[in-house]
C-alpha cells in the first residue's frame, strides 16, 4: 500500500486477498467458488502457518512485493500445519506494521473454543465453510459484496 | 377470741381434771377471760357436761354476744338445757351469803344433772357479785373453803371463779389467793403456791371462830413446809426429764453425726471442708486417695497446698462468693497431689453455716477427672484426625475429578478432532461431484450426472453419519447436571433445528400451551425433541403433509411429553428394536439410524425414560418422561 487513509470502495477489487488453507481440495474449491462467484481479486495461497508468515513478512520468494503484495483480507484457517490459524493470527496482531490487518478466520470447526479463541485473539470475523458448495458461492457473493464496502485501515 | 386450737393456754385448759376449782384473774375486761372460758366450755359441751354461767361483771347479752363470736351456738345449747348462762339474782337467794345452803344448792344442781343424764357439770362465776354491801370478806373466804370441800378430785364438777381486779378490792384478791388450788393467770394455769388447805370450819362459817390459834399457825406451817417439799419435787422432776431428754437428744445427735461421718468417709469423692481463711479442717478418705496427704498431716494446713501456681488466684475468688452464700457447682481445674503430680479435677463447693445461719466456712468435693479428660481428649483427636481424612479425601476425589475432566476434555477434543477431519473429505467429495456437474454440463449424459450426484449422496449420508455419531458420543459422555429446564425453551430449539424441513413441507405443528418446567438439562432435551420432531417430519408418506402436535401431560410427579405424527407408523413386533443404534426398519427413507437411540441415551441420562405407540399405517406417539421441576 503506498496510498494513506481509508481503502475506497471502487479501489477494492484491486487488492490482493491473501487465502491461508492447507487442504488442496479446499483451495481448489475456494478458487472455484471465487471465480463462480465473480470475485475479481487477485487471490494468493499458502498452504500453511509458516508460509502464511513468510508471505506477510515479505521474506524469502514473497519478498517480491510486485508479484506478492500485502493483503486486504486474509482469509485464514485453523487447522493447519507448521503454525496453525492461531499462532498467525496471533503473530500479526503483535507485528507493529500488520497489527491492523483484517483477519477473517474461514473453517469448518463450529467449535464453541475456537470461536473464542479467535476472537480473544483480535480475528475480524469467524466464518463457518458451509458443505455444500452451492451455499458456499452465495456466501463468497456476499461476502465480496459486502467487504467492499468496509473500511480496511492502511498498513 | 379463741385462741388458735392448740394454744398453750387451751392445751392446759384441757389438762385440768374432774374436781378442780380454780381462780381467774383479769385486769379488768370481761373478754380477757373468754380464750380461757371458751375452751372450757367447748370442752365440756362436747362430752355431755352441763355448764352454768353466772355473769356479773358483763351481762347476759354481752355474755351471748361473745360466746357465739367465738363459735358456740348459745341459742340451740340453750334450748338443750345444756347452757345456762343466770345473772347474780338467778344465782343468789336474796338474803345473807350462807355457805352450807349455798352448798346445797351446787349439790342439788349437780345431782339434777347426773339425773338428766349428764356426765357432769361446770360452773363459771364471775364474781362482781361480791361487790355487793352484804358480803364480807371473811364469808368469801368461808363460801370458797366449802367450794373446796364440795370441789375434790373425781367430783363430777368443776368450777372456774373469776375475779376482775380492777372492781374488787386486795382483800378479796388476797382471800381468792389463799382459797383456790388452781390459779389461771395470763396465759398458764399455775399451781397455786398460796393455797391453803380448807381452814377449820366452825358452825357459824366464819374462818376462825373458836379455834386454838397456834393450831392454826402450826396447821399452816406444815402445809406451806409441805408446798415447798411438793414444789422442789416437782422441780426436780422436771429435771430429770430434761436431762432424760437432753441426753437422748445428745445420743440422737452423735448417732446422726456418725451417719454422716461415714457418709462422708466412705465417699469415692474427696470431701474436705475449710474455715473462711482457707485452713482445712476436715479430710476424708476420699481426699487421702485422690491427693495423697493422710488426713493428720495436712488438717489445720491452708488449702493453697494443693493448687499449683497457675491457678493461685482461684482461691480468693472461690472464697469470696462462700462469704457470698453462694454455690460453686462443677467447676473445672487443676490441683497438686502431694507426690508433686498435677490431677485434673471437677469441684464443688458450698457454704458451711452454724446453728444461727452465719458462714463459717466451705465444703469443698473433688471429683477426679483425669480418665474424662483423657477420653475427651482422645475424642477430640479422633475427631482432628477424622476431619483431616475427610479433607485428604476431598481433596484426592477433587484430583480425581480434575483428572477425569481433564481426560473427557482431551477425548472429546480428539473425537472431534476424528469428526473434522472425516467430514472435510466428504466435503470434497460432495463440492467436485457438483462442480463436475456445473462446469462440464454439455459433456455430461443424463448418466454420468446421475452418478456425480450419487457421489454427492453418499458424502452427505456418511456426514450426516458423522454428525450424528458426534451428537451420540456428546450425549453418552458430556457432563449432563440437571436443573429447571422450560420445555418452551428446549422445543423452540428443536423447531429452529427443524426450520428448514418444515418449511420445505409445509407441514403443521400444533403446540399444547402451556409447556411445563422439568428437571433436565436443556442442550439434550434439546436435541432429543430435536430427533424426535425431525422423525415425525421425514416419516410420512410421499407427498403427504406432515401434521405434529406437541403436548405434555402431567402426572404426579412427573411429566409426559408427546408428540404424534401422521407419519407411516411402526409395526408392534418393530417398536422394541426402534431405539437401537443403527436399527433403520425403513431403508426407503433417509437416516443414520442413529437419532432415536440418541433420543433413549440422552433421555435415560437425565433421568428420564421414552416410550410409543404406534399402529402400522396410523401414525406415531413419542413420548419421553421426565421429573417435575
Amino acid at each position: 500500500m503506498t496510498t494513506d487513509g481509508i481503502i475506497e470502495r471502487a479501489q477494492f477489487n484491486h487488492h490482493t486477498i491473501l487465502l491461508a488453507e492447507d487442504n488442496d481440495d479446499d483451495v481448489l474449491i475456494m478458487q472455484s467458488t471465487f471465480r463462480k462467484a465473480a470475485v475479481p481479486n487477485p487471490l494468493q495461497v499458502v498452504g500453511d502457518g509458516e508460509q502464511a508468515i513468510s508471505y506477510l513478512k515479505g521474506q524469502g520468494q514473497y519478498s517480491n512485493r510486485q508479484q506478492f503484495p500485502l493483503p486486504v483480507v486474509v482469509l485464514l484457517d485453523l487447522n493447519m500445519p507448521r503454525k496453525n490459524g492461531f499462532e498467525v493470527l496471533g503473530w500479526i496482531r503483535q507485528e507493529p506494521n500488520l497489527k491492523r490487518t483484517t483477519v477473517h478466520i474461514l473453517t469448518a470447526s463450529s467449535r464453541t473454543v475456537d470461536v473464542q479463541r479467535a476472537f480473544d485473539l483480535g480475528a475480524n470475523a469467524y466464518i463457518i465453510k458451509p458443505s455444500k458448495v452451492d451455499a458456499l458461492v452465495e456466501m463468497v457473493k456476499a461476502w465480496h459484496t459486502f467487504s467492499q464496502y468496509e473500511a480496511f485501515p492502511t498498513h | 377470741m379463741i385462741p388458735p386450737a392448740e394454744s398453750e393456754l387451751a392445751k392446759q385448759i384441757l389438762n385440768l381434771k374432774q374436781g378442780d376449782h380454780l381462780c381467774l384473774f383479769y385486769d379488768k375486761d370481761p373478754a380477757e377471760q373468754m380464750p380461757a372460758l371458751v375452751p372450757f366450755i367447748q370442752e365440756g359441751l362436747s362430752r355431755d357436761e352441763q355448764f352454768i354461767y353466772i355473769a356479773d361483771d358483763q351481762t347476759v347479752e354481752e355474755l351471748t354476744g361473745r360466746l357465739e363470736k367465738d363459735g358456740i351456738d348459745v341459742a340451740k345449747e340453750s334450748d338443750r338445757g345444756r347452757l345456762k348462762l343466770w345473772t347474780r339474782r338467778q344465782w343468789r337467794q336474796p338474803g345473807e351469803l350462807s355457805s352450807d345452803r349455798k352448798s346445797l344448792q351446787v349439790r342439788q344442781f349437780v345431782n339434777e344433772a347426773m339425773g338428766a343424764g349428764f356426765r357432769g357439770v361446770r360452773f363459771a362465776v364471775e364474781m362482781t357479785w361480791t361487790l355487793g354491801p352484804d358480803i364480807a370478806v371473811q364469808q368469801l373466804e368461808h363460801w370458797e373453803a366449802t367450794i373446796n370441800m364440795i370441789f375434790v378430785p373425781d367430783f363430777p364438777g368443776r368450777i372456774i371463779c373469776q375475779y376482775n381486779r380492777s372492781r374488787l378490792d386486795p382483800d378479796v384478791m388476797l382471800a381468792a389467793l389463799h382459797t383456790h388450788p388452781l390459779a389461771i393467770l395470763g396465759e398458764d394455769v399455775c399451781s397455786n403456791l398460796f393455797y391453803q388447805a380448807p381452814l377449820i370450819l366452825d358452825g357459824s362459817g366464819h374462818s376462825h371462830g373458836n379455834g386454838n390459834a397456834s393450831d392454826l399457825s402450826a396447821a399452816r406451817v406444815e402445809w406451806m413446809i409441805s408446798q415447798l417439799k411438793r414444789a422442789r419435787l416437782a422441780e426436780r422432776e422436771r429435771e430429770t426429764l430434761l436431762q432424760q431428754q437432753t441426753e437422748l437428744l445428745n445420743k440422737l445427735a452423735q448417732e446422726a453425726n456418725q451417719r454422716l461421718a461415714a457418709i462422708v468417709e466412705s465417699s469415692d469423692d474427696a470431701i474436705i471442708s475449710k474455715d473462711l481463711n482457707g485452713i482445712i479442717t476436715s479430710w476424708n478418705r476420699g481426699a487421702e486417695r485422690l491427693f495423697g496427704y493422710q488426713a493428720e498431716e495436712i488438717v489445720g494446713r491452708p488449702i493453697t497446698i494443693l493448687i499449683p501456681q497457675e491457678h493461685i488466684n482461684e482461691e480468693p475468688g472461690i472464697l469470696k462468693r462462700i462469704r457470698h452464700g453462694d454455690r460453686i457447682d462443677h467447676y473445672e481445674t487443676v490441683r497438686r497431689c502431694k507426690d508433686g503430680r498435677l490431677v485434673d479435677i471437677s469441684l464443688s463447693v458450698s457454704p458451711v453455716r452454724d446453728v444461727q445461719g452465719r458462714i463459717i466456712g466451705a465444703s469443698k468435693i473433688a471429683r477426679d477427672i483425669t480418665e474424662r479428660k483423657r477420653s475427651e481428649q482422645a475424642l477430640r483427636e479422633a475427631r482432628e484426625q477424622l476431619a483431616r481424612a475427610n479433607s485428604e479425601l476431598e481433596l484426592r476425589v477433587q484430583e480425581r475429578t480434575a483428572e477425569l475432566a481433564e481426560t473427557n476434555s482431551q477425548l472429546e477434543a480428539f473425537v472431534y478432532s476424528i469428526a473434522h477431519d472425516l467430514r472435510a473429505p466428504l466435503r470434497s467429495m460432495q463440492a467436485f461431484s457438483t462442480m463436475l456437474v456445473d462446469e462440464y454440463a454439455p459433456h455430461l449424459d443424463e448418466k454420468a450426472r446421475h452418478y456425480a450426484q450419487r457421489i454427492a449422496a453418499s458424502a452427505e449420508r456418511m456426514d450426516a453419519l458423522v454428525l450424528d455419531l458426534l451428537a451420540y458420543g456428546r450425549v453418552a459422555r458430556s457432563e449432563i447436571i440437571l436443573d429447571t429446564v422450560n420445555v418452551h425453551a428446549a422445543w423452540t430449539s428443536a423447531l429452529c433445528q427443524n426450520e428448514q424441513t418444515i418449511r420445505d413441507k409445509n407441514a403443521l405443528v400444533e403446540v399444547t400451551s402451556p409447556l411445563p418446567t422439568v428437571r433436565a438439562h436443556e442442550a439434550t432435551l434439546g436435541q432429543v425433541l430435536a430427533n424426535l420432531l425431525s422423525n415425525a417430519l421425514k416419516f410420512v408418506a410421499p407427498g403427504a403433509v406432515p401434521r405434529l402436535r406437541f403436548w405434555a401431560e402431567e402426572r404426579p410427579e412427573i411429566v409426559r411429553l408427546w408428540i404424534e405424527d401422521n407419519g407411516i407408523g411402526i409395526a408392534a413386533d418393530h417398536r422394541d428394536r426402534v431405539f437401537r443404534v443403527f436399527e433403520r426398519l425403513n431403508p426407503r427413507y433417509p437416516g443414520t439410524g442413529i437419532g432415536l437411540s440418541i433420543v433413549r441415551k440422552g433421555v435415560e441420562r437425565m433421568g428420564g425414560r421414552v416410550g410409543l405407540e404406534s399402529t402400522l399405517g396410523q401414525g406415531s406417539r413419542f413420548w419421553i418422561e421426565l421429573l417435575k421441576a
